[in-house]
């Protein structure tokens, strides 16, 4: 029997705020040593601020940390190391040039004022044997694969001595060997006494690796299971939810028009930064159709998006548009083709911040008439457009000639919605296209996509809000590690079978 | 005859190229930190100003020398505070350093400028290793500055490479982010990066100015500092390459003066022409290793020249 | 941290520049009280030196045109984000190409100096291109590559005027004299055309930055290399031009110089090409303003060569100006850092 407090971490009531979105919802969390945590949630569900107060680098506006029985509160990372937490992150923090044993030693407590090598370099192996997570020392990141970086990180926290490990989405860049390796060495973690905390939101590795599972949505926790209450169905709709009561959907009038607009084949994308990218991706749209992308952050759905508009390479695969075959045109001659895209990065890609409305209404199609006077550009012509734009959307700003970084996020978004969709595209790629907004805004948005169906384009949604994609999509599919996993048409489409598989589990196909 | 006149040429050049050495090797510190000073030109002038100034208001070298690597090291303080702490452009501030210290260097010096600085940096003969033949005049009958920058390499490759410190200087300059995580506090090392650097830009001006030429005048660096950063490029940012690249250099200097003397070869290439050499050098090997698909053992600090900001995290 | 004040952008930043301004100056001061310089005797003789009458202020044109050459040089460059530090090379190879025509032919008016212009400015051009190709293919640092052929080019002008290119008739180090086709037509006293050619050239490049499709081009590489990409526009083919652009106009100052001033080739003046750098960053790289900072810059050289007459150390306004210019970087950068904002917004974060 273990004595109450002692053996266990146990966060009560954390809350936290940013401005008026809730974090983090009188969160209870009980990390028991020797076990594993899974703790499951979408992107927004507050895992990634949870995370972040034990370590230190966020205080919680209101709630305990226990450690081991004694209250504790953290100033800084430092005293969360101190105590011994450590964080492993989805981007690793490694100095790529160095060795591993600079690496480690670059990050340890100890206070000797020389690199002893031959010492740190034996601990090193040490460690390692003692963990299962074998890595020669004197290897230069550079030149290890994604699993062995994540060792290297793991390592790291071990070498100082680490009590706590808190792992964020670790297996978002690793192979499924590599993944299996992985669960491997923290089952040893685990067995050795150590606190393990797993951040996921793919159902398969917490029936995988987890002896409990603590699910977040919207800042709250919504269930505390253990390994035998676990039945992976469940889980999906814990995660996504029940169904919420839908705005009409505006049905697509059927139409003889069936042609595909759009239609990408077994597309293989590199990664984004290190990430899994692409891995044999399809998909067919049709005229007068919103198909709706669902997936957690991080699968694959900035490459598809770029990959289509032409702004990545494809490694392997094919494109069509209306039946021509894209895969080898350039990102202008898909553009002046009819296919328009609003990235998910608003202020990075589609919009330049410190130009001001009207420059940024040219900004894709300065080229063409009538924005175009010869060599010239004709500001007069795109000023008038600005204002139209302003005016349809109902666009919030001082005037069109203000940096539109000035502006708040749903006007931006109006912006950029607006730009792309004024020359009448025939197929429309968005991506995330609600993200920040309010709801006047979104309910905005959301009209003018489906008023662009009905004109007779084509629209590929990408969105990390199922809601959303439930709302819209006339076809819903999933895109997970790299690949389009199961198509469902509206009717067809079941939150928690959804909610499966954008957590990997597999279901025949619907 | 010819034996003797090489001897001198290469005892000439290892003084003609410690200047270069040191400031050089500061800069190396610095933009491995992170932190890219072009300034180093206005520094070595102050420094050598100061040197001078000092010197004969108290008769007394060591405390010129002193002076000078304290004034050098005031202006970084300047600096590193503009580009760390205010997070200015670096070039920007760097250009500015060169046009404050040449300025006030000439400024500051103008009374001093011909005047014989009387008391000067005494060679000293390093007992046994001075008698080896060839090598033994050319390293170990120099002055004392000479001797330190010897030990200044050394010492600088050791910081660099044997301790935690340097081992955390140097992933500054290659991942802030992962150094921050890690525990340790960027804008600190690159404080004392950028002072140690300046600090040996003065020391290097201090040289030349009582150590060398003996005397002030105005602009006496004559591109030396400018020299000193291509050292550091030519070098890969490694404190024993550049230790040779400075020696190299230094000859060089000595060729074009000497090339009259030497007579042969020598006469037909201008000395200019040689000069160049260094420079387009400099030039190949970044261009080398821009084309390694993985520029990872010699490149530029990967974060040189980016300020840090710790909200972009 | 953002202020809710409804301060326009360009009063704020000029304000900015402004203080910054008196608090050189009121440094500056300071250094003149230690060094018991008359305070008040200094800045006067500045003043008339610079612009007490017509020739002063003749004199401080003449200082001002090479470097509102190479400033307008380094505005192009870094608006597309390029770092030219080059001005200084590129200058001299402009001089070079000027020199390769004016010495080595005799071609009649006009066309000597078109001749002597074109090929100094596609010759410093090409001195651009050099670094901007590295950068393309090879991802050389622009930064280090430029400073590097800065001494190249300073070097390879030595080479010429105390060798090949030297005056036969004794006076080292310059070559002959151009004949009289390539001078430069003057304008008043010492004045040549060039003045008028520098705000010509500002308007032009103002122009071509808000109006044409190119320079809509070079704003948005500069902005944004991903928008850039998401606006199909080639960010390589951006830099390559920028760079020969600026290399060229880099090189009217040099040419300016050896067929203006001195009328034959010579080591150039150094750090007009830096100081072009200095100033197009105070002007926040707008032609216009750079034509205005220059001649702020050319005023303060002017008055320090002046109180040499009135018996006061010269060598005192690069000190003014060196006090400003740090004072100026730190307050536009701040500046531009904690700018008021006109609607205030929240990101909250996940």
């Amino acid at each position: 029997m273990e004595l109450p407090g002692k053996d266990e971490i146990v966060l009560r009531s954390i809350t936290k705020r940013f401005g008026e979105i809730v974090a983090n919802d009188r969160v209870d969390l009980t990390i028991k040593r020797g076990q594993i945590l899974a703790l499951l949630g979408e992107n927004g569900a507050g895992k990634s601020t949870l995370m972040n107060i034990l370590s230190g680098v966020y205080t919680p506006d209101s709630g305990t940390i226990d450690f081991e029985g004694e209250r504790v509160r953290f100033r800084s990372p430092w005293d969360a190391v101190r105590r011994g937490i450590g964080m492993v992150h989805q981007h690793f923090q490694l100095v790529e040039p160095f060795s591993v044993l600079e690496n480690v030693v670059l990050a340890a407590t100890e206070t000797s004022l020389l690199i002893q090598k031959r010492a740190a370099a034996a601990r090193i192996e040490t460690v390692g044997r003692a963990h299962g997570l074998q890595v020669d020392p004197r290897a230069l990141v550079w030149q290890l694969t994604v699993g062995e970086r994540q060792k290297v990180e793991i390592l790291k926290l071990l070498y100082r001595g680490a009590e706590l490990l808190l792992l964020d989405e670790p297996t978002s860049m690793l192979t499924p060997s590599e993944a299996g390796e992985l669960y491997k060495a923290l089952r040893r973690l685990a067995d050795v006494g150590k606190y393990v905390v797993l951040i996921t939101h793919k159902l398969h590795e917490v029936v995988a690796a987890a002896d409990r599972v603590t699910v977040l949505r919207q800042g709250r926790v919504v269930a505390n299971l253990a390994r035998s209450e676990l039945v992976s169905a469940d889980l999906g709709a814990l995660m996504v939810g029940s169904a919420l009561p839908q705005e009409g959907h505006r049905q697509a009038v059927e139409s003889s028009e069936q042609a595909v607009a759009l239609r990408v084949e077994e597309a293989h994308v590199d990664g984004y930064r290190g990430a899994a990218g692409l891995k044999g991706a399809s998909l067919e749209i049709q005229h007068r159709e919103i198909l709706g992308i669902a997936g957690v952050a991080g699968n694959g759905q900035v490459e598809l998006a770029e990959c289509i508009v032409g702004l990545r390479r494809l490694r392997r695969g094919r494109l069509w548009l209306d039946g021509s075959e894209i895969t080898r045109t350039d990102s202008l001659a898909r553009i002046r083709a009819g296919l328009r895209f609003v990235p998910e990065d608003r202020l990075g890609m589609g919009l330049i911040g410190q130009l001001d409305t009207i420059d940024n209404i040219m900004l894709r199609d300065y080229r063409e008439k009538p924005f175009r006077n010869g060599l010239l550009l004709n500001r007069r012509v795109a000023r008038e457009r600005a204002k139209k734009i302003v005016e349809e959307y109902d666009v919030r700003a001082p005037s069109v000639e203000t940096p539109v970084r000035s502006l708040s996020g749903g006007n931006q978004q109006k912006i950029l919605i607006g730009r792309e969709l004024l020359p009448e595209p025939r197929v429309l790629v968005v991506a995330q296209p609600t993200r920040g907004l309010d709801i006047a805004a979104t309910r905005f948005v959301h009209d003018r996509l489906f008023a662009l169906r009905d004109s007779g384009a084509a629209v590929l949604l990408l969105s990390e809000d199922l809601d959303e994609v439930l709302h819209l999509s006339d076809r819903v599919a999933v895109l997970y590690d790299g690949q389009v996993r199961g198509v469902w048409r509206r009717k067809e489409a079941d939150r928690s079978k959804i909610g499966a598989v954008m957590g990997g589990h597999f279901l025949d196909a619907a | 005859m010819t034996n003797m006149l090489v001897i001198n040429l290469l005892t000439a050049s290892v003084a003609a190229a410690t200047p270069l050495l040191l400031a050089a090797l500061g800069e190396l510190v610095v933009e491995r930190s992170g932190v890219l000073n072009l300034g180093v030109e206005g520094l070595m002038l102050m420094g050598a100003m100061t040197a001078v100034a000092t010197t004969i208001a108290t008769a007394n070298v060591a405390l010129g020398i002193i002076s000078g690597m304290a004034v050098g090291a005031a202006l970084g303080l300047i600096f590193a505070f503009l580009t760390v702490t205010i997070r200015a452009d670096h070039v920007v501030t760097g250009l500015a350093m060169v046009l404050f210290g040449d300025g006030l260097s000439r400024f500051a010096g103008h009374g001093l400028v011909g005047v014989d600085v009387h008391q000067t940096v005494p060679p000293v003969l390093v007992p046994v290793l001075a008698n080896i033949p060839v090598i033994g005049p050319v390293l170990f009958q120099q002055n004392i500055l000479v001797y330190l920058s010897y030990f200044a390499v050394a010492a600088v490759w050791f910081f660099l490479y044997r301790m935690r410190a340097g081992l955390a200087l140097r992933a500054a300059g290659e991942k802030p982010s992962a150094t921050d995580v890690a525990g340790w506090n960027v804008f600190r090392i690159r404080y004392f990066a950028v002072m140690f650097g300046a600090a040996m830009a003065g020391l290097a001006g201090a040289f030349l100015s009582v150590g060398y030429l003996n005397t002030w005048a105005d602009g006496m660096t004559a591109g030396r500092g400018w020299v000193a950063l291509a050292l550091v490029i030519f070098a890969g940012w490694h404190p024993i390459k550049l230790l040779g690249g400075a020696y190299l250099f230094g000859a060089a200097y000595m060729l074009i003066v000497q090339s009259q003397v030497l007579g042969g070869a020598f006469q037909f290439v201008s000395g200019y022409i040689m000069q160049m050499f260094p420079y387009v050098l400099a030039i190949v090997v970044l261009a080398l290793m821009g084309r390694r698909s993985i520029r990872r053992r010699s490149g530029a600090p990967a974060a040189l020249a980016v300020p840090y900001f710790r909200e972009e995290r | 941290m953002r202020l809710e004040m409804a301060i326009p952008l360009w009063l704020w930043r000029t304000g900015a520049f402004i203080i910054s301004v008196l608090l050189g100056l009121l440094v500056s001061s300071l250094v003149l009280v230690i060094s018991n310089t008359p305070i008040y005797a200094t800045y006067r003789a500045i003043y008339t030196g610079s612009l007490g009458s017509l020739d002063a202020l003749q004199g401080s044109l003449v200082y001002a045109e090479p470097i509102a050459f190479t400033g307008l040089a380094a505005a192009i460059a870094f608006r597309a984000q390029v770092w030219n530090i080059g001005g200084e090379g590129q200058m001299a190879i402009g001089a070079f190409g000027a020199a390769l025509i004016a010495l080595n032919t005799n071609l009649p008016d006009p066309y000597m100096l078109l001749a002597v212009v074109v090929c100094g400015a596609f010759c410093a051009g090409f001195w651009g291109l050099l670094p901007a190709a590295l950068k393309v293919w090879l991802g050389v640092n622009e930064v280090l590559s430029t400073l590097m052929l800065n001494y190249v080019a300073i070097l390879w002008i030595q080479f010429l005027v105390f060798g090949p290119w030297r005056d036969p008739s004794g006076g080292w180090p310059y070559s002959s004299y151009f004949p009289t086709q390539a001078d430069l037509p003057p304008i008043a006293g010492s004045l040549d055309i060039g003045v008028i050619a520098a705000p010509c050239l500002a308007i032009m490049l103002a122009f071509l930055l808000r109006f044409t499709r190119w320079g809509f081009e070079v704003s948005v590489v500069g902005h944004s290399h991903a928008s850039a990409r998401y606006a199909a526009i080639s960010v390589s083919r951006v830099v390559i031009q920028v760079m020969v652009c600026s290399g060229a106009v880099a090189g009217l100052a040099g040419i300016q110089q050896v067929c203006g001033t001195a009328g034959r080739l010579y080591v150039l003046t150094p750090g007009y090409g830096y100081l072009g750098i200095l100033v197009s960053w105070l002007a926040g790289h707008n032609p216009v303003l750079v034509l205005v900072m220059a001649v702020f810059y050319g005023i303060l050289l002017q008055g320090g060569s002046a109180l040499r007459i009135a018996q006061i150390e010269p060598s005192l306004v690069s000190v003014i100006q060196a006090a400003v210019i740090l004072f100026a970087l730190a307050g536009l950068t701040l500046a531009a850092r904690y700018r008021p904002r006109q609607v205030s917004n929240m990101k909250a974060r996940q």
